[in-house]
C-alpha cells in the first residue's frame, strides 16, 4: 500500500511545517529517482506508522524549496518543532533511511 | 547425495578469446568440452568490473554498481562461505589473486581452508628483494617505447612499468617449466584440497586463478626453444607487461598482435589446467554430486577497435564488449549436456546458483537468479537485460538489440588518475597503518600523499537526484550502439535514433534507482 503523506504547499507550508515532525521530502512528479524512494518509503512508513509523512511538489513550490535552502530533488528532512534536524539529498535504502531517521 | 560445488574463476578471460564463444582461432579444448558436457550461457555479463567490484557480487550475489567499487568486503556482505557457516559444508579458497588480501579487504573471511600463491599483481613485491640474475626488464619493452612514453603519456609511467617488471621477473627467473607457473600452481592445489576432502560431508570449493591476467608470459616468453603458437614469426621483444594506456603513438600493430597472441597462448595454458583439474575431479568420482561452474571476472582492452577501442589493458573506466562479456559454463548432474542459453545473466547470479545447488536455497538477501532452473530449461529468461559498468563512472545497459553507455563523468582526465580512482583509493584508505609497505612500487605513505593531490572523493550522489524543471536528455557523451550489427560497439548511433537512447537512458536510470534503494 502506497504511502500517500500529507501534500504541503506554498500557500500553506509557513503555518503547517512551523512546529512540524516528521518526514519531508520534496520531490518531482516525473523523477525516477524520486519513483525509487517513494518506494522505500512506503516500506519505512509501514515499519514507522507513527511517523508523520509531508510531501511537497518542488515543480510547484518554490517558495518552500527556497524556505528549505533546496534545491535538487529527491530531498528528505526529518522535523522537530518545525526544525530541519537531519537533511539527505539523493537516494538511500530502507536501512540507510532507519539509521538516518533515528540519529537525527 | 552429498551435493558439491567447485567454482573456477580464470580473471582476465573475456568471451572472445574463447573457442565454445566464437573464437575461431583459438586452443581452448577444454573449456570447449565444458561446454559440450554441460550449459553454456552466451549472454553473460559483469555488472560492475573490475577484479574486486565482480568478485563481491559473485560471493554476495548482490549488485554493487551504483554503491561500492574498489574496497573491502564490508560487514553487512554475506558471502557464500557465510552461508555455509553451521551447516555441514567445508569452504575452501584456493587462490593466488592478490586482490582478495589487499589490506582489510578480507575477501577470503569465512572459508574453513585458504591455500594462497604469492606473485601475482598487487603482490610481486614480495620479490623485490631477490636478486635478479641474467635478465633485465628492458629485454621485454621495445626501445621506443622505453624513449617516447613518458613523452606521450605524460604520466611517468615508464619506471613504475619497469620496477613491477623486475619483480616479475625475480619471480619468474626460478620457473623451470610450466608447472612452476602461477595457474598450475593453483589447479594442482586445488587437487590437493579435493583429495583430502571429507567425503561424508559436503564441499563449497572456489577456485581463483589470476591467469590469464597479465603479465603474460606464456611458456615461449622463458622457454627458448618454444615459440609463440598464434605468432611463432615475430621478430620483436615480448612485451609480456604491456604499457597501460593509450595506444595511439606508443604501440605498432604488429607489436598489439603479438601481445593480443601472447594473452591467447596463457589463455591456452590456463585450459590445459582447467581440463588438468576436470580429469581429476573425474577420476575422484566427483562428477556425480558436483556441479563445476566456470566464471571469469571480465576480459581485457588489447588494442585498437574491437581489441579494445584503443587503450592497452584496464586504465579507463570503459564498460566495452571485450572487457564485459565474460565466459560461464556450468556442468552437473542432472543438467543438460551441450546446451547453450541466450538469456542474460549476471555475476550476481554465482551466489545463488552456488547456495541452490549447496541446498542452502537462494537466500533473501541475494538480487541474483539461482540459474539451475534456467540450465534444466524450467524458465527460458531470467532477466530481460544486463547491466555492465564502472562504480561512479560509467553504466551500461545491454539487451538483445543495443547496448547503451552512460557515462557519469564528462571525461576520465588522465589514464594515471583514473587508475587511481579506480584500483588505489579503496586500498590506500585501509592501508593507513602500513605506512612502509609498498603498493604498486610507492609505499602507502606516497599515494596518500597522491590521494590528498588529486579529487579523489567523487561521491557522485548527483546521479540520484535532479532539478525542478529539468528534463532528462540523454548526455551528448552517451552512446548507443546496434548490438546486432555492431556487436563490438565501434558504431554510435546515439545521434541518429535518438528516441532509442533516450528509452534505454530512462530504463538504465530507472533500474539504477531501484537497485540503489533496494
Amino acid at each position: 500500500m502506497p504511502a500517500e503523506g500529507i501534500p504541503i504547499t506554498d500557500a500553506d507550508f509557513k503555518e503547517k511545517l512551523e512546529h512540524a515532525a516528521g518526514v519531508l521530502m520534496f520531490y518531482k512528479k516525473l523523477c525516477p529517482n524520486c519513483k525509487a524512494l517513494e518506494k522505500m518509503l512506503d516500506k519505512f512508513f509501514v515499519a514507522n506508522p507513527d511517523v508523520p509523512y509531508l510531501r511537497i511538489d518542488s515543480e510547484e513550490c518554490p517558495a518552500a524549496m527556497a524556505a528549505f535552502n533546496t534545491e535538487r530533488v529527491p530531498t528528505i528532512c526529518v522535523l522537530q518543532d518545525g526544525k530541519v534536524v537531519a537533511r539527505k539529498v539523493g537516494l538511500m535504502n530502507l536501512r540507510e533511511m532507519t539509521e538516518f531517521y533515528q540519529s537525527a | 547425495m552429498k551435493q558439491n560445488v567447485i567454482v573456477v574463476m580464470l580473471d582476465s578471460l573475456g568471451a572472445n578469446y574463447v573457442g565454445c564463444y566464437g573464437n575461431k582461432w583459438i586452443k581452448t579444448p577444454n573449456l570447449d568440452r565444458l561446454a559440450r558436457e554441460g550449459v553454456l550461457f552466451e549472454n553473460n555479463y559483469i555488472e560492475g568490473v573490475p577484479t574486486i567490484p565482480c568478485r563481491r557480487s559473485m560471493l554476495t550475489g548482490r549488485y554493487f554498481l551504483h554503491s561500492k567499487g574498489w574496497s573491502a568486503l564490508d560487514v553487512e556482505d554475506t558471502t557464500i562461505a557465510d552461508l555455509c557457516w553451521g551447516r555441514p559444508i567445508d569452504s575452501a579458497l584456493v587462490f593466488d589473486c592478490p586482490m582478495y588480501r589487499l589490506p582489510k579487504f578480507g575477501y577470503a573471511r569465512g572459508y574453513d581452508k585458504v591455500f594462497f600463491t604469492h606473485g601475482h599483481e598487487n603482490d610481486h613485491e614480495y620479490f623485490a628483494h631477490d636478486p635478479l640474475l641474467h635478465r633485465k626488464p628492458e629485454d621485454f619493452v621495445e626501445d621506443h617505447i622505453l624513449e617516447t612514453a613518458d613523452k606521450i603519456l605524460g604520466d611517468r609511467v615508464v619506471g613504475p612499468l619497469l620496477a613491477e617488471m623486475s619483480c616479475h621477473l625475480r619471480e619468474s627467473q626460478y620457473w623451470r617449466s610450466e608447472e612452476d607457473q602461477m595457474c598450475p600452481r593453483t589447479m594442482k592445489a586445488a587437487v590437493d584440497y579435493l583429495k583430502k576432502a571429507d567425503r561424508n560431508k559436503q564441499f563449497f570449493l572456489w577456485v581463483d586463478s589470476f591467469d590469464p591476467h597479465e603479465p603474460w608470459d606464456p611458456p615461449s616468453v622463458y622457454d627458448p626453444d618454444l615459440k609463440n603458437p598464434y605468432d611463432p614469426d615475430y621478430k620483436g621483444k615480448d612485451m609480456f607487461l604491456p604499457l597501460m594506456g593509450e595506444v595511439e603513438g606508443i604501440f605498432t600493430e604488429p607489436e598489439l598482435n603479438h601481445i593480443r597472441m601472447l594473452h591467447a597462448e596463457k589463455v591456452t595454458m590456463v585450459d590445459k589446467w582447467l581440463g588438468y583439474l576436470m580429469d581429476q575431479v573425474r577420476a575422484m568420482g566427483l562428477e556425480e554430486n558436483t556441479l563445476f561452474l566456470m566464471v571469469s571476472d571480465h576480459g581485457e582492452p588489447l588494442g585498437n577497435g574491437e581489441h579494445g577501442h584503443g587503450i592497452m589493458r584496464k586504465c579507463r573506466p570503459w564498460p566495452y564488449e571485450e572487457l564485459v562479456h565474460a565466459p560461464m559454463i556450468m556442468k552437473g548432474p542432472g543438467l543438460p549436456a551441450g546446451k547453450r542459453v541466450s538469456s542474460f545473466t549476471q555475476s550476481c547470479d554465482v551466489a545463488p546458483t552456488v547456495t541452490d545447488w549447496l541446498g542452502i536455497g537462494v537466500h533473501p538477501e541475494h538480487q541474483g537468479q539461482s540459474l539451475l532452473p534456467l540450465a534444466r530449461g524450467e524458465v527460458d529468461k531470467v532477466r530481460d537485460f544486463a547491466v555492465a559498468g564502472y562504480f561512479r563512472y560509467s553504466a551500461s545497459i545491454i539487451t538483445k538489440d543495443w547496448s547503451f553507455i552512460h557515462w557519469l563523468r564528462p571525461d576520465e582526465k588522465t589514464a594515471a588518475e583514473a587508475r587511481f580512482q579506480i584500483y588505489r583509493v579503496g586500498t590506500i584508505k585501509t592501508s593507513g597503518h602500513l605506512h612502509d609497505a609498498k603498493i604498486m612500487g610507492a609505499t602507502v605513505t606516497e599515494w596518500q600523499k597522491k590521494m590528498k593531490e588529486t579529487d579523489f572523493t567523487l561521491d557522485g550522489e548527483d546521479q540520484w537526484t535532479c532539478t525542478p524543471g529539468s528534463i532528462a536528455s540523454v548526455p551528448e557523451r552517451d552512446q548507443l550502439f546496434d548490438r546486432q550489427a555492431d556487436p563490438y560497439q565501434l558504431n554510435n548511433i546515439a545521434a541518429k535514433d535518438p528516441g532509442r537512447a533516450s528509452e534505454l537512458y530512462a530504463q538504465l536510470r530507472d533500474f539504477m534507482a531501484e537497485l540503489r534503494v533496494s
